[in-house]
């Protein structure tokens, strides 16, 4: 990719103003070209959330929005007190865990793969990038026709190795299946990270440890995945953060059923907002959950920004 | 040599064939959607499924034209928020990004701030955006849709036009001001072309995830502004389980994202590790 990646040289011309003072027109200049960027973000974030925190500090339902009183830290005391509060964010851990694990070894396995072939190379990444661009939701509906008991095609399939998809959407098996799921569609996005990082690698630095008759393994494991951890732990931080917010896939696959068993915080939310209709306890749980998310974002964030945040 | 040729050669076909493989299991769902689409009802429940067939468009027919199932209005829709969205986006950004880069302005609060919300899960804002869309009549509007999406999608568009901006020598723009250019000529004669492709693609990918977007667009539209992400998932819900219309629908659904990956894959791709690796 571009340059300044963190080992390889960064390109002087970018780094050449790094620290030097900009005069005051500038400064003023610079607002005016955010300003569309501030007005939107003050309008549409800033404001809503205040309001959010204002609510959740309120007795308040869906149905009858006007009518509120005021609970203090009443909300935010039940969630901490609420099982399925908790209940919810242990499965979005486990799901994130394990999905995002099982999604870096594939991913990294098809990266390395696509290493190896160069003709047709282009075409064969459009075509595994597919499963990325379809839309969560209406992926989880694919997967829902396929495993339909009359016409699924998988269904037919599976049954021919006796594995009925009844066992495989009853409560047993549902939680590894909406894992399996979500691998089939973003492993793509790991494997096209890491195999751009894998591409980034200097030739000569291989061509070199090949002279000295470093075997291939050992040229992954001393050369290819060190030169690559940064992107190593970015894919590993981005997809574990989205695997944490899951909410498309398996609210149309599951609705976070059977009972509440594939409900991730996200549905949880989703569900005391809108169907419950909680509205002053589902802010809470929404302000509660941005707080036990802060220092992976923050994290999440140093590593993605860290050039810029250099200057 | 000869033998180390030939392990090359092994190694490359054994390489094709689980690349292949890997094809075959992730892109399953995707083309055996489509040729469901394709299949008469009779066809749908016969077994084993039939791959080899003579197509019938006839849900195709159905989705189009079922009675209260408005599917071209949600095509529309779809359309003009995720390319309202993601001109937006480019036209928010780019300005804000030359700021940030060049003028070095809003970059230790605004930025990593604005990077954050592509991270924070959009049910923590679902129900304040809803109230207050509420408030001011813009629910079931496209309006709605729009503004979510750009604001959303804008940190990407950041992160991304950031990384190239960086890249770009500064020269030009020096002896574009030392002849007595102002930031907007500086901006859009400048600055402008030489990102233009680094722009075209951050278009590309809001498009794309707008398109996909589906809390808001569920929670926000009622009927008038649904879009087909949302109008298809649902589809089962509202009209049973008539699986050949739901794939025809889902088809026509997902056909204009996969043309983008097909057309625009240099540029996706470079947008999708933007931020990754730099």
């Amino acid at each position: 990719m571009a340059s300044g990646s963190p080992v390889s040289s960064p390109s002087p011309p970018a780094r050449r103003n790094v620290h030097r003072r900009r005069p005051a027109r500038n400064t003023r200049s610079g607002y005016v070209l955010l300003a569309p960027l501030i007005v939107l973000i003050l309008l549409v974030t800033i404001f809503p959330a205040v309001y959010a925190y204002y609510m959740s500090a309120n007795h308040v339902l869906l149905s009858n929005i006007d009518q509120r009183h005021f609970v203090g830290l009443g909300n935010y005391a039940d969630e901490l007190h609420d099982g399925r509060f908790w209940q919810s964010i242990l499965f979005s851990v486990f799901f994130t865990l394990v999905a995002t694990s099982v999604e870096f070894g594939l991913g990294l396995a098809l990266a390395l793969l696509f290493g190896v072939i160069h003709r047709g190379r282009g075409l064969a990444i459009s075509f595994l990038l597919l499963p990325m661009m379809v839309a969560p939701a209406l992926f989880g509906i694919m997967y829902r026709l396929l495993l339909n008991d009359f016409v699924g095609i998988l269904t037919y399939y599976l049954s021919l190795i006796h594995v009925s998809t009844d066992t495989l959407t009853g409560t047993n098996q549902i939680v590894p299946l909406v894992m399996v799921i979500d691998v089939l569609q973003w492993t793509p996005f790991v494997f096209i990270i890491l195999f751009t990082a894998l591409q980034s690698v200097p030739q000569d630095i291989l061509e070199a440890a090949r002279a000295d008759g470093a075997s291939a393994w050992r040229t992954l494991l001393a050369i290819r995945l060190p030169y690559i951890l940064p992107a190593l732990v970015v894919v590993l931080l981005i997809r574990g953060v989205d695997a944490f917010k899951s909410f498309d896939m398996i609210y149309v696959l599951t609705g976070g059923g059977p009972g509440t068993l594939t409900t991730t915080v996200s549905i949880y939310i989703y569900r005391l907002a809108f169907n419950t209709g909680d509205l002053g306890h589902a802010n809470a749980a929404a302000v509660l959950l941005l707080v036990l998310l802060t220092p992976l974002l923050a994290v999440t964030l140093r590593y993605i920004i860290r050039d810029q945040g250099k200057k | 040599m000869r033998a180390n040729h030939r392990r090359h050669a092994v190694g490359l076909v054994l390489a094709w064939i689980a690349i292949l493989l890997a094809l075959i299991v992730f892109d399953f769902p995707l083309v055996s959607t489509f040729i469901t689409s394709l299949k008469t009802d009779a066809q749908l429940e016969t077994t084993p499924p039939q791959w080899l067939l003579t197509p019938t468009f006839a849900h195709y027919h159905n989705v189009f034209y079922a009675v209260g199932f408005n599917f071209t209005n949600m095509l529309v829709n779809s359309l003009i928020v995720a390319t309202c969205a993601s001109v937006l986006v480019a036209c928010v950004a780019f300005p804000a990004s030359y700021a940030l880069v060049r003028l070095r302005v809003g970059v230790r609060r605004l930025f990593p701030f604005v990077v954050s919300l592509r991270f924070m899960p959009p049910v923590v804002f679902a129900l304040p955006v809803y109230l207050m869309f509420q408030k001011v009549g813009l629910i079931d509007t496209r309006l709605a849709l729009i503004l979510v999406n750009v604001v959303f999608n804008v940190g990407f568009g950041l992160l991304f036009l950031t990384t190239y901006l960086q890249d770009l020598p500064v020269e030009l723009e020096e002896s574009a001001m030392i002849d007595g250019a102002g930031t907007l000529t500086l901006l859009t004669r400048i600055v402008l072309p030489l990102l233009g492709p680094a722009v075209a693609a951050t278009s590309a990918i809001v498009f794309i995830w707008t398109w996909n977007e589906f809390l808001f667009a569920l929670m926000l539209t009622i009927r008038n502004a649904t879009t087909v992400t949302v109008g298809s998932s649902l589809f089962i819900t509202a009209y049973g389980i008539r699986w050949g219309d739901i794939s025809a629908a889902i088809s026509v659904s997902i056909l204009p994202t996969l043309a983008f990956t097909f057309l625009a894959q240099r540029w996706i791709v470079r947008g999708l590790t933007a931020g990754a690796i730099k």
